[in-house]
């Protein structure tokens, strides 16, 4: 059974490619361009992984993982934190509840093996 | 016989002496003698034959009263003694008569008549009246003498004048008199007083005054003066003594001796010149004490006018000083004086001596003030230049009162104020110049400061308000004045306009923050593209889209490797911003340096060994850990070995570690074309790649530099061209 990996990103041309390397690498990918639609997703399905932008349109991405880490339903959801922002992240990651964090550009292998690791 | 007898007593009745009358028993006069006419001037005839009682032509009807009835009461056996009557005589001048009468009995005794004798006594009476009188005068001339009387006989005091009673502290005379003369000597002076008055009895002569002392009746001793004289009293020779009372005078000797004795104990611990002027303006004293400057020898002012001895102008302001003085005012001049060559300043005060109001001369004070008037001067000076200094200088002075007014300001205070001086200076500092929001929490640290509740703020910054309404910001530093007794007189204030200073200060702030965000956002918003050019050509080059020919492989290869580089710059600059704003944090902890080693070298191994490079170390056993934050220290280490294998094609790379002068001294060292000696001095710097020699960011150095820095750390590199490069880094052990 393939792992689903939610991707929340608002950039579009990153986002087409990273599901088009997860499922390429085996993954069921879900993506959502903002917090809100993320939100919707999983009221109806709960991934393996949520791979979480932070710089969001409306609602942030850390104030997302704050939330869903408050949540009795999604908190045992692994989230790796996905972003371009070296001034948030790393030292802040943790305190956001978050499990890891990869920083944008990355590697692609990388970025694999720490799903992998998170999703073991 | 009887013719004899009878011859014998009509003589004795004629030549007596008194006015004889004889008269029967009946009171008729019988027989009157030649002395009638003499006294009374009338004749015998003329009364012979007639009653007593018809003698009234003389006699007072008084006077014939008494002689008769001193007739009767002899008839009856009563005897009077002699009295006296009073007559006239033919020229009605009164005349006194002593009576004497004898009455005569006949055989049978019974009275028989009698004889009257009459002695004239007024020439007696007149003398004994002048006498009288001028024992009185006497006697009130010498009480009324303001100095003590007393006459002693015999060495006793016989009388005392009132005078002499209160000298003596005695009430009145009796208390004195029939006391020794030397009972009210003093013993000091009875042996004088009693060769004196031996003297005195051998010469016959007075004694002048000289001084003694007597005794009180209270046991004190009283200084007088004495003289003495013999005289005689009431017929027997007895002393007079005049007492003078000089205890005053001696008193006044004595406050005059002691007055004198402190005027000269004054003059000897002055510092000041002292002359005395006559009201003719001639010299009359000078006083110098040693060391002063006078302008002539002190003896060559004396009895010398001032106007003929000092230059004129001294003269000058001697002569309106001392016209002064004779107005009975008191005055001051200052004057200038060159002694022996050499320039003196005196200041001297004159004021009159006045003696019952009327002018007698001047007192002159003179003080060298040569001194004093340099030290005046330098003062002048010096305060001019600080005055000048605290106007010059950029610094705002402010000295604050007490009262809160202010006392002095400055140019720049004025300036900072926009307001003229005479607007500044005597306001309230806070109602004036300190904006409402602030003001009363400034007077209420103000006033604590007054009272030394609290110590002056080393600095205090607050806002000024000026004459416009303008705020200007002012960080000052504040000094308490004290007075000479440590009470505390106000604030002096030194002040800094740091209003442009704060903009500028602000704009920088604000400036930092922007470029802070700026870098923020611009890092974030390369890196997002970047990363979907990234996984672009990545999942191409992976063969995620299918297979790739070969050259179509290395123009990708070289784009993702650009990518890559141009992700490490973003990285690099974002790293070293924050060490320059202090941002980046290094968290220290204990680090074993061997096994950060071994981790680095792990993990640039695969890296060397594609190129075909031997990767070797060198670590000593026993090199002690060190406080270092591993992350970062790991970082430089990566960079250094990652720098070595691009510049190095062929040969090999060591990494050593030894502990060399209490410092972990690490080495990269490799067998690459070396580093140029022109560029060895900015590998260093930000940017300073002289050549791209490899796909470097130009940064990698400066933040392994900046990374040692802060492990307090040397980085340091040798090369020669051709012959492979060493660079160093060197840790404090402990």
């Amino acid at each position: 059974m393939n792992k689903k990996i939610l991707v929340v990103d608002d950039e579009p041309d990153l986002l087409e490619l990273v599901t088009f390397r997860l499922e390429n690498s085996g993954f069921r990918i879900l993506y959502a361009r903002d917090a809100e639609t993320a939100l919707e997703i999983l009221k109806k399905e709960i991934p393996d992984l949520i791979l979480l932008d932070l710089l969001l349109p409306k609602l942030q991405g850390d104030d997302l993982c704050r939330m869903l880490k408050k949540d009795k339903k999604y908190k045992k959801i692994p989230i790796l934190i996905f972003t371009a922002s070296i001034v948030r992240v790393p030292s802040n990651f943790a305190s956001m509840g978050a499990e890891d964090y990869i920083l944008k550009p990355f590697e692609a292998d990388d970025l694999i093996e720490k799903i992998n690791y998170l999703t073991k | 016989m009887q013719d004899n007898d009878s011859r014998k007593y009509r003589l004795i009745f004629e030549e007596s002496p008194d006015l004889l009358i004889q008269l029967d028993a009946k009171g008729t006069i019988i027989d009157i003698n030649q002395r009638i006419s003499e006294i009374i001037g009338h004749k015998p005839e003329e009364f012979v034959g007639r009653s007593f009682d018809s003698l009234t032509s003389f006699l007072t009807p008084k006077s014939i009263e008494l002689v008769l009835a001193d007739f009767e009461k002899k008839i009856r056996g009563i005897n009077v003694g002699i009295y006296e009557i009073e007559a006239v005589n033919k020229d009605g001048a009164k005349i006194f008569l002593d009576v004497v009468s004898r009455t005569l009995k006949d055989e049978t005794g019974a009275f028989d008549g009698g004889y009257v004798f009459l002695h004239d006594i007024t020439e007696y009476k007149a003398l004994q009246s002048a006498l009288k009188d001028s024992e009185n005068n006497y006697l009130s001339i010498i009480e009324s003498s303001p100095d003590g009387i007393g006459i002693h006989c015999d060495g006793k005091i016989i009388f005392v004048n009132r005078q002499l009673v209160k000298m003596l502290g005695a009430e009145r005379p009796e208390e004195i008199i029939s006391k020794t003369v030397m009972e009210l000597v003093h013993p000091d002076s009875r042996a004088d007083v009693a060769s004196r008055i031996k003297k005195m009895g051998e010469s016959g002569t007075a004694l002048s005054m000289i001084e003694e002392k007597f005794i009180r009746l209270d046991g004190t001793a009283i200084d007088i003066e004495a003289g003495a004289s013999p005289i005689c009293y009431r017929g027997r020779p007895a002393v007079m003594v005049v007492v003078h009372d000089i205890s005053e005078r001696k008193r006044n000797e004595k406050v005059l001796i002691d007055a004198r004795a402190q005027i000269n104990m004054i003059l000897s611990s002055m510092q000041d010149i002292v002359f005395m002027f006559d009201s003719e303006g001639i010299f009359r004293f000078c006083h110098s004490p040693a060391g002063t400057a006078l302008y002539l020898p002190a003896q060559e002012f004396i009895g010398k006018n001032y106007a003929k001895i000092m230059p004129p102008h001294v003269t000058e302001l001697l002569k309106n000083a001392l016209k002064e003085n004779k107005n009975g005012k008191t005055s001051e001049i200052e004057y200038p004086l060159e002694i022996r060559g050499e320039y003196f300043v005196f200041l001297a005060k004159l004021s009159p001596i006045l003696s019952w109001g009327s002018y007698q001369g001047s007192v002159a004070v003179v003080r060298d003030i040569t001194e004093r008037k340099k030290h005046a001067e330098q003062l002048r000076t010096e305060r001019k230049k600080l005055r000048q200094y605290i106007n010059i200088c950029s610094v705002i002075f402010v000295v604050i009162n007490m009262d809160e007014k202010v006392s002095l300001i400055n140019k720049a205070g004025c300036e900072m104020l926009a307001s003229n001086e005479e607007d500044i200076v005597g306001k309230n500092w806070f109602d004036n110049f300190i904006p409402e929001a602030e003001r009363s929490t400034v007077k209420i640290t103000f006033n604590k400061l007054m009272k030394g509740q609290i110590d002056p703020v080393e600095e205090f910054r607050n806002e000024i308000l000026r004459k416009n309404g303008t705020i200007r910001k002012v960080l000052w530093r504040n000094t308490v004045l004290r007075d000479e007794n440590g009470l505390i007189t106000g604030t002096l204030s030194a002040g800094e306009d740091i209003t442009e200073k704060m903009d500028l200060l602000d704009k920088a702030q604000m400036a930092v923050q922007a470029k802070e965000q700026f870098m923020a956002t611009i890092s974030h918003e390369l890196r997002t593209p970047l990363a979907s050019i990234k996984e672009g050509i990545s999942a191409v080059l992976d063969g995620v889209s299918g297979e790739i020919k070969k050259d179509q492989r290395s123009l990708l290869e070289i784009s993702k490797r650009n990518v890559d580089r141009l992700a490490r710059l973003i990285n690099n600059v974002l790293d070293l911003q924050k060490m320059d704003l202090g941002q980046m944090e290094f968290i220290y902890e204990e680090t074993d340096i061997p096994s950060l080693i071994n981790e680095v070298y792990e993990t640039m191994l695969p890296l060397a060994r594609k190129k075909g490079l031997d990767m070797t170390k060198q670590v000593r056993d026993g090199l002690p850990k060190i406080q270092a934050d591993k992350d970062k220290l790991s970082q430089v280490l990566a960079n250094l070995i990652g720098n070595s294998i691009h510049a190095t094609e062929k040969g090999s790379i060591t990494i050593s570690a030894l502990l060399e002068e209490g410092n972990i001294k690490l080495c990269v060292k490799d067998t690459g074309k070396g580093i140029s000696r022109e560029d060895l001095p900015k590998l260093f710097l930000r940017f300073s790649q002289i050549k791209r020699r490899f796909g470097g960011t130009g940064l990698g150095l400066a933040i392994c530099k900046e990374i040692v820095d802060a492990h307090k750390g040397t980085i340091w590199a040798e090369s020669q061209e051709g012959q492979g490069s060493s660079f160093m880094v060197t840790l404090p052990a402990g």
